[in-house]
Parts: structure tokens; sequence; C-alpha cells
């Protein structure tokens, strides 16, 4: 009995040592020129890994990369993106017109755009789209992407008209101004405009609307102040508001319009030049009515509900596994679609996604998902390893409300004293960066200062810290990931040489780190690390983010120069103009220094060679219609060695 | 006993409800909200989330409407995944948690069994040794290597098994009633077996002359043989029949597999009845022995996954279908070894203990074949604390595991349970940890009435 199981376990070990020597053999494969099997999939089907599990497929609510890659192949925006350079190009609108001042927009919408239950899309839907968008109820968490169309803003905040009884007018902030705390109280407002109806000519408020909270103990609140919060009131306004009614913004307020069924026509709250840049960002694509409100705000998006509107439509998804759109046939483009079928695999983990790469499982990924210590190895020995550049800015945000931050010779110290360099040459295709945006096409980004050691030091005893004597510590806050980890023990080390500043690194887990980070918490004694993604691609959507009114601005810096320096650009029609208006506005930003930039990430990933028209590009979109596969190329056509033949032959294990 | 189990389940009852209110507490107290994103809100913005999910409330008032709503078996939607309610994502990941884990287990139970019985009964011999000390290798080297590991060598060298992921065999032929009928069959001729095999040994078990072995006696041996031929025939057979079904491309697999199952039962009772005329050597009876240990993990591997797949039928979402097998090897081996090395080593020491009692003494003594000492009489009361261990063990590997589920992007109940805490996902949390403890306290009153069953010497009264 004894002798047959040693027998057997020999066996067992004999197998394995077969299985390990196999291995071995197969080392060889590190020389190859591509990462993994090179075996195109059966027909047009792409496998792309678009990161975690998408939270919905709504793209009203969605916040996240992935899914919006997503939506932009279920739903056919005004726009497209171009795959190569991310310029707008006509989709659903054939083309547009602007008015003078550029509030105005009209689209004229095809004709042969369909849902995909057969109803045809038109530009009520995009009414109806716009206006659930910035519904208060709906709370979508990227409303205020669309706060440039008009009265979007209040709407969404739950504001009030005032208006006066007697005289039927409404209060504009001019009046506020003008009424002071004992001036005379007179409403110039006209009725604010309704765009439900035809538009009126005859007097338009040439101010702006003065807004209240609609709800009664909100305005209390703002009037006498609000203990809990340790608000100041604003005891003024109690006589401005005396006996006066409270008009609530309604949706039929907000700037869009439907002048027939294909014309859709928004109107702006300012002038606003980048404003078709932003049409192809997934919050602006239309949604289906019909679906909506048969099965709710969130129920409509599952599978056996959804309509959608694009090139693809979703045939399954199964959370935490997998989309599959097929081929939408009824799509007015469905000539110029290639792929059949797209399968979204859903993947959090980097060597998880890297490893169904290698064995060939899918076609391509989004960016970023090569592990970063893989990348200058990867970009060294693998062709199919992509890199470009991105609109993906990292900075180090400064809290200049605390002392000794508060003085800009200390900020632009901690600036200069950080050689970018070192920190780029970590990953492949970073660029340093001492500017606030990228660069872009069309926009020279501003200088700002770079490397300077002797300045800084210089400064800093200006400031009162001669060789950093007498600096408290400082921290440096991130959230828990390698690769901000190295990022910032290199900053760490550079403050210290250079300065002699001792840093404290805090790490903390990603929502805590974003409650920390919070432009109205700021619970970080120095210096937070901060990464930003352009939602489109004009400059605005970085500079942004430093006016005194944005919720992302993080560093306690507000100005309202530079407010007014961006208002006045984002107004400007002239291209050039504006872009040297908004290259003046970064700059004067940059000289107080809120903030100590650091790099330009690249967009990088993993793309099979026969996957074609799937390029990095600045977004990190992609134009699905235009992607095929290639079955002509092969391994065998590469001259690469075939690694799917033990595949082949085990097939049965894999079945 | 019956008392005993009814006061076990009552107190079930509240245990669940103050975890599912320490777990809610807690995750008022972490900081962060489950809206907040790279892109921050406005505040206009976050004050109609908050109000829209009812978080302007005071917090008594939010507390009562969760637990009004739990205690209606309702956990509400999902944060994170707002078109998904709770129940819809604890009854889809379930069956891939708990298809991954039943496996684990069983290849973690019939090996460390087998491993372990095998070096108590060699003690202190190299057998002994070399399995001990793999064993300590088992527990020692944790899954987050194992897995990258096996992975690596099975998936990234030689090409064999997929790297990661999950999919259900979702084929409708042009009846698709046909397969669940035969499907049911199939399910009711194996549990008609495996009761009567239970029957068989209770009915052994109790017979008052059960010291004296009765080797002549017809039936028991050719019955054994028979039951046995049956299960290698049906695991794998049934099993060649998965592999082979797509790459065959054999007409409407979701149709022809269960017809292949029925023939293959067919065949393999004959087979088995051919078995049972023979001599009862020494040779054939090991092997026929040494084969059941390896065909009870893919027979069982297909029963859960027949069982996951009505499962998937009677909770009405994804996709009904069954988890294809490629899939859950390597997770399911990289989860089994820690607990394979386990039981091995608890099975050595428990039968290192029993193999000196006296009524081992007398089971030899009286002549009984050393096989029928060790199955009998020894492996009884040896395999008590692996008993013990089996209800946390598996209690924890069905409910899912985290590291390895994210290892190879599975869409099972860790992975969501990780995620819920990461995105403050309050409800899918709650969810999650009130069912997990729900089968962990079950699982414990299961051991311990099998303890009754086992050991003769314990009564609950």
């Amino acid at each position: 009995m004894m002798t047959v199981r040693t027998k057997q376990l020999e066996l067992v070990a004999l197998l394995l040592a077969l299985a390990v020597i196999s291995a071995a053999c197969s080392a060889s494969a590190k020389n190859e020129p591509y990462f993994g099997k090179v075996q195109p999939p059966e027909g047009q089907t792409l496998r792309y890994i678009t990161g975690a599990e998408p939270q919905t497929l709504d793209p009203q609510y969605m916040t996240g990369q992935p899914e919006s890659r997503i939506a932009a192949a279920i739903f056919d925006g005004l726009v497209e993106y171009t795959e190569e350079n991310m310029k707008p190009r006509p989709s659903l609108a054939t083309n547009w017109d602007v008015n003078d001042d550029g509030t105005i927009w009209t689209f004229h919408l095809r004709k042969d755009a369909k849902w995909t239950d057969g109803a045809p899309l038109n530009a009520n839907d995009f009414v109806y789209s716009w206006r659930r968008a910035v519904s208060p109820e709906f709370a979508a968490p990227y409303a205020s992407l669309m706060y440039v169309v008009k009265f979007a803003e209040p709407y969404n905040n739950n504001s009030a008209f005032v208006r006066d009884p007697q005289t039927g007018k409404y209060a504009t902030e001019g009046d506020l101004e003008r009424a002071g705390t004992n001036g005379p109280v007179s409403f110039t407002g006209a009725e604010p405009e309704r765009f439900d109806k035809a538009p009126a000519d005859g007097a338009k408020a040439k101010e702006k609307y003065f807004f209240v909270p609609a709800d009664a103990d909100d305005r209390g609140k703002l009037v006498n102040g609000d203990p809990a919060k340790n608000k100041p009131g604003k005891p003024e306004l109690a006589r401005f508001l005396q006996g006066k009614e409270f008009v609530n913004v309604a949706k039929e307020n907000v700037g869009v319009r439907a002048l027939d069924d294909y014309t859709f026509q928004v109107t702006l709250e300012a002038p606003t030049a980048y404003f078709v840049k932003l049409l192809y960002h997934q919050f602006f694509r239309a949604v289906p009515r019909q679906a909506i409100e048969k099965w709710g705000d969130q129920q409509w998006v599952k599978p056996s509900h959804i309509i959608t509107s694009g090139a693809f439509k979703v045939e399954e998804w199964s959370p935490y596994e997998k989309i599959v759109l097929v081929r939408n046939p009824a799509f007015w483009d469905n000539a110029n679609t290639k792929l059949d079928r797209i399968i979204f695999p859903a993947t959090e983990q980097l060597t998880t996604a890297m490893n169904l790469y290698k064995s060939g499982e899918i076609d391509c990924t989004q960016s970023n998902e090569v592990p970063p210590p893989w990348r200058n190895q990867m970009k060294e020995t693998k062709k199919d390893y992509k890199y470009g550049p991105y609109l993906q800015i990292e900075y180090l945000a400064i809290n200049t409300k605390i002392p000794p931050m508060n003085d800009v010779r200390v900020r632009r110290a901690l600036n200069l004293a950080i050689n970018r360099q070192i920190i780029a040459d970590q990953a492949p295709g970073r660029q340093p960066l001492t500017a606030f945006t990228p660069k872009m096409d069309e926009y020279q980004n501003a200088e700002g200062e770079g490397y300077n050691p002797d300045l800084a030091r210089k400064l800093l005893a200006e400031a009162g810290f001669p060789n950093g004597k007498g600096f408290p510590e400082i921290e440096q806050l991130y959230n828990t990931a390698e690769s901000n980890k190295q990022t910032m023990e290199l900053v760490q080390a550079m403050l210290k040489k250079e300065l002699n500043i001792k840093v404290e690194l805090t790490n903390v887990e990603w929502r805590v780190y974003l409650e920390k980070t919070r432009s109205t918490k700021m619970e970080f004694k120095g210096l937070a690390r901060r990464g930003w993604i352009g939602d489109y691609v004009d400059p605005n959507t970085f500079l942004d983010l430093m006016t005194t009114a944005s919720a992302n601005n993080g560093t306690g810096w507000a100005d309202a120069k530079y407010d007014q320096m961006l208002l006045t650009a984002n107004a400007e029609t002239n291209n050039e103009k504006r872009m040297q208006m908004l290259r003046d506005a970064e700059s004067y930003m940059l000289k107080q220094q809120p903030v100590i930039p650091l790099f330009v990430g690249p967009s990088s990933f993993m793309c099979k060679p026969y996957v074609k028209n799937l390029v990095p590009n600045l977004l990190d979109q992609h134009d699905w219609r235009g992607v095929y596969i290639d079955h002509n190329i092969t391994a065998e056509s590469l001259g690469v060695a075939d690694l799917g033949w033990r595949s082949r032959f085990f097939g049965f294990l894999n079945r | 006993m019956l008392k005993f189990i009814i006061r076990r389940l009552l107190v079930i009852f509240p245990m669940v409800l103050l975890v599912i209110t320490l777990t809610w507490a807690l995750i008022r107290l972490a900081p962060g909200n489950f809206y907040s994103q790279p892109k921050a809100l406005p505040p206009a913005v976050e004050k109609n989330i908050r109000a829209k999910y009812g978080l302007d409330k005071p917090w008594y008032v939010q507390y009562g409407k969760t637990m009004w709503q739990i205690l209606g078996g309702d956990f509400g939607f999902s944060r994170q995944y707002p078109e998904q309610t709770v129940n819809e994502i604890l009854a889809r990941s379930l069956p891939v948690s708990a298809t991954i884990g039943l496996v684990a287990y069983l290849i973690a139970l019939v090996t460390g069994l087998f491993f372990g019985t095998l070096a108590a009964l060699r003690q202190n011999s190299a057998l002994d040794y070399s399995s001990m000390a793999a064993a300590m290798l088992g527990i020692s080297i944790p899954n987050f290597v194992l897995g990258p590991i096996l992975v690596l060598l099975f998936a990234l060298t030689l090409y064999w098994l997929p790297a990661a992921r999950w999919d259900w065999l979702v084929e409708f032929g042009p009846f698709p009633w046909l397969k669940y009928l035969l499907w049911g069959v199939f399910i009711l001729l194996v549990a008609g077996i495996a009761v009567f095999s239970i029957y068989r040994i209770m009915r052994r078990r109790s017979s008052p002359d059960r010291l004296v072995e009765d080797r002549s006696a017809e039936g028991v041996s050719s019955w054994a043989v028979t039951i046995v031929g049956f299960l290698i025939g049906t695991a794998v057979l049934v099993g060649l029949g998965f592999m082979f079904m797509k790459s065959a491309n054999w007409g409407p697999s979701g149709v022809a597999m269960p017809v292949i199952a029925l023939v293959l039962v067919i065949i393999a009772v004959g087979v088995g009845y051919w078995l049972a005329g023979r001599s009862h050597s020494v040779v054939l009876e090991s092997l026929v022995y040494g084969i059941i240990a390896a065909a009870v993990p893919p027979l069982l591997a297909l029963l859960i996954r027949m069982l996951s797949g009505l499962f998937q039928l009677t909770a009405q979402v994804g996709p009904f279908g069954i988890p294809r097998l490629r899939y859950i090897l390597l997770p399911a081996i990289t989860l089994a070894a820690v607990y394979m090395a386990y039981i091995a080593r608890l099975t050595r020491a428990g039968m290192l203990e029993v193999l000196r009692k006296d009524y081992i003494r007398t089971a030899r003594a009286k002549g009984l074949k050393e096989r029928d000492v060790i199955i009998r009489h020894a492996l009884r009361g040896g395999i008590l604390p692996v008993v013990s261990y089996t209800g946390p063990a598996l209690a924890f590997l069905v409910g899912g595991t985290v590291v390895v589920e994210r290892i190879f992007a599975l869409p099972g109940l860790g992975n969501y349970l990780i995620n819920a805490a990461l995105n403050r996902d309050e409800p899918l949390l709650l969810g999650i940890t009130a069912f997990i403890s729900t089968i962990i306290l079950l699982f414990n009153l299961l051991v311990d009435i099998a303890y009754a069953y086992i050991d003769p010497r314990i009564r609950y009264s």
C-alpha cells in the first residue's frame, strides 16, 4: 500500500518539476518586443480595461474617467472627441452659431438621430437633460460644470429671486449695493427670462440678479448668522428683504430652449469662449426622458431598461465583472463604426490588469494602468507601451492661511528649492512643470520660477529664517500610494537639503485625504499633494481651480483681481488675445505662489499592435467609432514568438 | 438538542443587530464621505446630496430609519452604485464567493486530511517531516504572494489558465427549459445517492454488533464500490464534458451538457456494478479509496456550480449560468493553501493523540484491517479539531476573501466589502457585515451540532 502511494507522490513531484522547467524555458520571452501574447481576438471585438467598476452608466451622475469612456460610446454628444488632438468635431450637432457677444449658442441637430427604442432624438431631449443635470433634487455631483448656463447655478443652489410686490421688479446686486446700510431700497430688475417661452424682446436686466436661499431657515441664517457654524450674519439684508416676495428659480429659468425640434439654443450667464469644448464631456450629453420617467432616476440605467443613443449599446452589465457593448445598427453613423463589440472588464489592481494584458485576455488599457515601477523598463523594451502628453498635473497646495506660509517669500522659497527634473525622471514621459497648466496647442503656458536654491535661501532669510533657523516643522499630506510616496519623499529631501526645513510626511487613506484637503477644511499644516486631470482641452480647466469660488482651490489663497482677469479673458472672443490674457492671469497667480507645481503626467498605456486608431491623447478619451482590429497583424506577421501555442495545445483546460 | 438549536438561533438575532449597530457607528465616526471625490463639490451641490440621502437629519433619526429598513429585510440602495440595491449585490456576489470558498475548502479538506493522517501514521518518518514542512510553508506564505506566483506560472508562462477574472457559462439552447429540467434530474440523482449512502453509514453505526466487522456480508463492500464507481465516473466524465463542451463546438452546449452527464451516469453505474463483482483484493480497494479522495472535489465543485446557478435563477439578477471551471482553479488553490496546511497539522495532532488510545489497540487486537482501524475508528476521533475549525474557516471562505478576490478580479463579496469601506458606502457595508456575521454564527452552530453526531461523548441538553 505504502509503495503505491509513494510512487504517486513521486509522479506528482515529477509533473511539478516538469511544469517549472517548462516555465523556465519560456523565460526567454523576456526579450520579446511586445508584452505577452499577440493574438487578435475573433471578429471586431475590443477588450479594453477602463479601470474600476463603473459607478453608474448615467452620464449625468458619473464622475470618474472609467465610466466616462463608456458613456462616450453609448451616448452621442453634440460634439465628439477627435482621437488625435481632442478637438471637438460635429456629431449630433451638424453646425452651430454664436451671437456677437458669445452668450447665445444655437445648435442645429441632425434629423436622423434616434434613441435605441426608435424614438427620435431632438432638441427637446437636450432641454430635458440639461435641466435635469442641474436640478437640485437630482443632485448631480458635476452640476457645477454647467454653471456657465444662465440661471443654472441659482437653480441648482435652491435659490430664489427677490421680488417687490408693489412694483413687480426684481432685486439685482446693484440694488443691494445702492441700498447699502441706509440708502433707498428700490428694485430695478425686469422679470427674469423664462426659457419655455419664446424670447421676449424688451427690457432685460443689465445687472446680475440678487439671489437668496429659497429655504426660509437658510435665509434666516444668512441674515442673522449661523452660530452653529460660527458664521456672521448680514443684518443690513433684513431691511432690504423686508416685505418682499421670494420667487424660486424654476427649471424653466435655466437657459436652455428648443427653438424647434432640431434647433437647441443655450443662453450663457456670461460670454464663454471655451463653451463648445465643454460639450463632449459626458455631463452635457442627452439622456432618455422616456426611460428615466418610466424607471426613475436610478433604475433606468439597468441593462434591461437603458435606452441609449450612441454608436454602441449595452448588451450586458455584470457588475465587477464586465460591461459588454455591441454595435448599434440604427445609429446614424453606423457605416463608419468599425468595432462590433467592446468589452470592458472591471479590475482595480494594476498588476491584475497587466496579467490579463500579458496573457492576451485584453487588448488595451486606460492610461496609468501600468504600475509606475514598471514604466521605465516597459518604455525601453516593449513596443506596445504607448505614451504621449496628457492634461494631468501634479502639484503641492500650500496652506496660505497659516504662518509662515502666509508670507509670499516663504512660498517662493519652497518652490525654488524643488528640483523638478529629478522628480520627472522617475517615470517616462513626465515633464517638469513650473507653471500651473500643461502646454497646449494654442496655449503657451506661463513660465513660473524653476530650481534656484540660492535665491530660495536668500528669500527664506529675508522672511526671517536664515538657513531654516526657527522655521516650524511643517506637514506634507498625501494620499496613500506608492508613486505618491516616492514623489513626496523626494520633495521632503530637497526641502531639507536646500533650505534645512524639516517636513513631516503624513499619508492618509483616500477619503480622509479628500476630506482634509477640502477648501472649506484645509486640515494640513503646510503642504498637500494635489493632482488634476483636465475635463476639456482649455487652460480654463486648470486656471479656474484657483478662483475664490472654486471648491477645489484648497490653498486658502483668493484674489479678486485674479478672478476678474479670468472672467475678462473668458469673455474675449478673439482666441489669440484670450490665450494671452489667460497667460497673464496664470503668471499673476504664480507670482504669489499659492502652489508648487511639480510635473505634467503622460498618458501611458499598453495596447496590442493589432488595435488601430487608439492613440495616447490629452484627455485619454477615445473616439470609439474609429477604433478597429487589424487581423493581418499577428505574432507571425510581426515575426515574434507565438506564445499562443500552449493555450491552443492545452485548450481543453481553458474551456 | 432541538432546544439547544432554538436557543442558539434566538441568540443570533440580537447579535447581528449589535454588529450592524457597531458597524453603523464606526462608519459614522470615520472621516470622509461617500460623495467626496477629487473634483470637490460646491457647497450647494453637497447640500443637495445630503438632503437627498437624509444626512441632514439628526443621527438618531437616521439610525432609526436605517434599522427599521433593515428589520424589513431591505438594506436599501448602495451609495456608490446608486442603481443597485444591496440585496441585489449580495445575491450576485455571494455565489461567486461561495463557489470559490467551498471549492477551496474541499481541496483543503481532502488534501489536508490525507497528508495529516499519513504523517500521523508514519510519525517521525521522512514523509512526516516533509509534509509538515510543506504545511509550515503553506501557512507562512501569504496568499498575496502565492496567488501571483501561481498566476506567473500557470497563466503568464505556461498560458494554461486565465490570469484573472470570472465568467458565467451562459448558453441558451433552443429549449432553455430542457437545461433546467435535466439539471434538476441530475441534482436529484446525486442527492439521492448521497442520502442513501449516509443512510447506509448511519445504519451500520447503530447496529449492535458493529465491533464485529462481518467482512463476508454481501452488501457493504459491493455497495461501497458501486457508489465509488458512480462518483468517480460522474465526476471525471462530467468534468471532462465541461472542459470539452465549448471547444468541441458541438451543438447547443447548454442542452448537450446535462445529456452527456446523464449518459455518463448510466455508464458509471454499470462500471460500478462490474467492479462490485470482483473480489476485494487489497490492491483494488486501496485503489478505489485512493481515487475517492481525488474524485470528491470535482464532483462537489460541480454540485456547487449547479447550486450557484440555481441561486442565480432565484435571485433573478445577472446572467443565469454556471461558473466556468477555468476561472475557479487558480483562486481556489491560492485560497486553499493556508487551510490545507492548517488542516494537515490539526489532523496529524488529532490522529497522534487518538492512535494511542485503548480502543484503537482493541480494534487492532481483534484483527481489524489497518485501513478499517484508521478510517472507522481513529479518524472519527482524530478529526474533531478539524471539525471545530471548519465552522469559522468555512464562514470566512464563503464570506469572501478580500485579497484573493482582488488579485483575481473576482466579483465576490470580499471585493464589495473592501470597496464599501473605502467608499463609505454605508448601506452596502451594513448589508455585507450583517450577512457575514450571520453566516459565521450559523456555521458555528452547525459545527456544534456536528460535534454531537461525531463524538458520542458530547450531548447538548
